[in-house]
């Protein structure tokens, strides 16, 4: 009995670990999988392999622009959102800092976190036409400002009301000025959580598609998920090697952003810091 | 010179209510003065506001002459230790100690002989690159004290700093930062609520309720002349004895009536008591100032003996309230028994003697202002 027990652990074990990662196997077994191989009986390892699909992806379908776009698209508002949004949520957390606008903006932070993201679209889509950059890639840019701002700040604002407020009284009285305060104490203190902000505003900005299917209207300016949504849905339908080699190649900068990123993601860097 | 006066300071945090109410006192070059009284007395208010760290409601700072209400705390020239060290994690102990001489643009050298110095001072040099977690509650108290001295302060505020410390190491810290003093010669304004520490450090102290000073003086004065109640019961381990008396005028000499026993007061305290009224009061005996003997005029009852070692504390049912008396071991071989019947006596020269109305201490001294 205590037999069978294990051995269903170790069944269940294995159909879980199988469900998780057998699609990302798929994935990259038919992005270098031949396309003579992929008709009728498909075997679960290629018999052979080729990069033509990625040769294919970048020659035939531009996707290097699309990559430059989505990099673009999705540092700059990253490099926007986190300026403004550790600012903004280390000032509405530090009570010094008084002024009439707090109370409005938490309100904003929060309606923004509630509804939606379409639910912005309409509005945004007049003030975007308005101004002509419908044929820009700037919608694309400050839509996820617009959604990564109050998430950093939400996220940051619960992680600087547990960073001990005497360090920072310390650091005043040994001469730091407001800036020198910032940027030498309360920023390395704070690295955990802005790494975490940054991987997952990465994330949100790299894979961002409501916002880019409406607002972006000209293919050059596509980004990665529009234009894999294209390989989806035109004359490649059937190029499943092309589409895989897209995914392939659209998870790779995330993957090197994400372990680069982890590297601050040190648990207890406050320790000893103060007596807990 | 590095005095500081705080000039009818308040604070309020809401514009209607005050924490701290009309404090004034001089602070001398090089005094070491200790803010004593309970949680949330305001002592660390105040301790603050001269840091610069609270906005002054009110009134007037001067730190060296100069006036600190609106100067930033970077540019006072004092330093702090706090109770929870506030070290900065992610440096090492070194570099929490060069941190404020860095922000200061100090040449690396002398940077650099100036941490060595204080670190030598303070035990600190093998660790100097180790970081804050690396290091025991003591040693993260050493930092922390090191890393005021090396900036040379004009002022050292201390904000409860050994209360997050076990006994043991509180009193090893505490004669430290007694030698510390001496090198460092500067003014120093410490904040406890622990009135032993008041008491061992202090060269005053100022004792605190609600934001008010109770009383401002030496251990000395506050400890054997109290003004009133609450300072009287504060300052003193095991705290004082209240016994509900009268003050008697018998043929012209004060005497105080505790149960129907008489004590004729000295004549110190005649001259102190020229002029007051008799009335009911609260007589307060410490208990080390009560002697157990047969020829006791008073007696009572033991609930319960707790030995300390060098001293007994006996607790005592006696005139209708419970008493402490503290009895020397030596004296006291044999012990004593839950209910045993025990006589004592009050010696008239350590009886204080508070208004029963306003808690205040009847008697005047001939220096002038009660507790300066």
């Amino acid at each position: 009995m205590k037999l069978f027990g294990k051995s269903a652990k170790i069944f269940t074990g294995i159909i879980l670990v199988l469900v998780s990662v057998f699609p990302s196997y798929w994935l990259l077994a038919m992005s270098v999988r031949p396309m003579d191989e992929m008709r009728g009986r498909i075997s679960l390892i290629p018999s052979s392999l080729t990069l033509e699909h990625f040769r294919n992806l970048f020659t035939e379908k531009d996707f290097s622009r699309a990559l430059a776009n989505s990099l673009q698209v999705s540092l700059i508002s990253l490099a926007f959102s986190l300026v403004f949004g550790v600012c903004a949520a280390y000032v509405l957390t530090r009570q010094r800092f008084r002024f009439r606008a707090k109370k409005p903006f938490n309100f904003w932070i929060l309606i923004v976190r509630i509804l939606p993201p379409v639910a912005f679209t309409i509005p945004l889509y007049t003030m975007f036409n308005r101004l002509g950059l419908l044929s820009t890639k700037i919608p694309a840019l400050l839509s996820c400002i617009l959604i990564n701002i109050p998430f950093i700040v939400w996220f940051m604002v619960s992680f600087f009301q547990r960073l001990p407020e005497d360090i920072e009284k310390s650091a005043r009285i040994d001469g730091a000025s407001e800036w020198q305060l910032f940027t030498r104490i309360v920023l390395p203190l704070a690295a955990p959580g802005i790494a975490a902000v940054t991987m997952l505003s990465f994330l949100y900005a790299w894979n961002e598609y409501t916002y880019s299917i409406i607002f972006v209207q000209s293919p050059k300016n596509y980004t990665i998920p529009l234009t894999l949504a294209t390989l989806n849905s035109e004359d490649s339908l059937t190029n499943f090697g092309l589409v895989a080699a897209g995914g392939i190649m659209s998870v790779l900068p995330v993957l090197a952003f994400v372990v680069f990123a982890q590297n601050y993601l040190i648990a207890g860097l406050s320790g000893g810091a103060v007596k807990e | 010179m590095s005095s500081v006066i705080l000039k009818n300071i308040r604070k309020s945090y809401d514009n209607e209510s005050f924490a701290i109410h009309d404090f004034s006192i001089t602070i001398a070059d090089r005094e070491f003065i200790v803010l004593v009284g309970p949680s949330g007395c305001g002592k660390s208010t105040v301790l603050n506001m001269i840091a610069g760290l609270e906005d002054i409601t009110d009134g007037e700072l001067f730190i060296d002459g100069e006036l600190m209400n609106d100067v930033e705390p970077q540019s006072r020239n004092i330093a702090m230790v706090f109770q929870s060290y506030a070290l900065y994690p992610h440096m090492s102990v070194f570099g929490n100690m060069a941190f404020a001489l860095k922000l200061q643009h100090t040449p690396k050298a002398e940077i650099d002989s100036r941490v060595r110095e204080a670190a030598e001072i303070l035990g600190l040099t093998k660790y100097l690159d180790r970081k804050p977690k690396e290091l025991s509650g003591g040693q993260r108290q050493r930092v922390a004290i090191g890393r005021a001295i090396v900036r040379k302060p004009k002022v050292f505020l201390m904000d409860e700093p050994l209360s997050n410390l076990d006994a043991k190491l509180r009193t090893q810290m505490r004669s430290e930062i007694l030698k510390l003093r001496r090198r460092i010669n500067t003014t120093f304004i410490y904040v406890t609520h622990d009135q032993t520490e008041a008491m061992t450090l202090g060269d005053r102290i100022v004792v605190m309720k609600d934001g008010r000073i109770q009383q401002t003086g030496t251990p000395q004065e506050v400890y054997s002349r109290p003004t009133n109640i609450f300072t009287a019961g504060f300052i003193g381990t095991p705290q004082m004895n209240f016994l509900d008396a009268e003050l008697e005028i018998r043929d012209g000499i004060y005497c105080l009536n505790a149960g129907g026993v008489i004590t004729v007061l000295p004549q110190d305290k005649q001259n102190n008591l020229r002029s007051v009224n008799p009335q009911p009061v609260t007589a307060g005996v410490r208990p080390e100032h009560i002697t157990l003997g047969d020829g006791g005029k008073f007696s009572g009852t033991v609930d319960i003996s707790e030995h300390l070692g060098s001293t007994i504390h006996l607790h005592v049912s006696t005139l209708g309230t419970d008493m402490i008396i503290a009895v020397q071991t030596m004296n006291a071989q044999k012990g004593f028994a839950s209910g045993e019947k025990i006589s004592y006596s009050l010696d008239g020269r350590f009886i204080h003697i508070f208004s029963k109305e306003t808690g205040k201490n009847l008697e005047r001294y001939d220096y002038g202002t009660f507790g300066l």
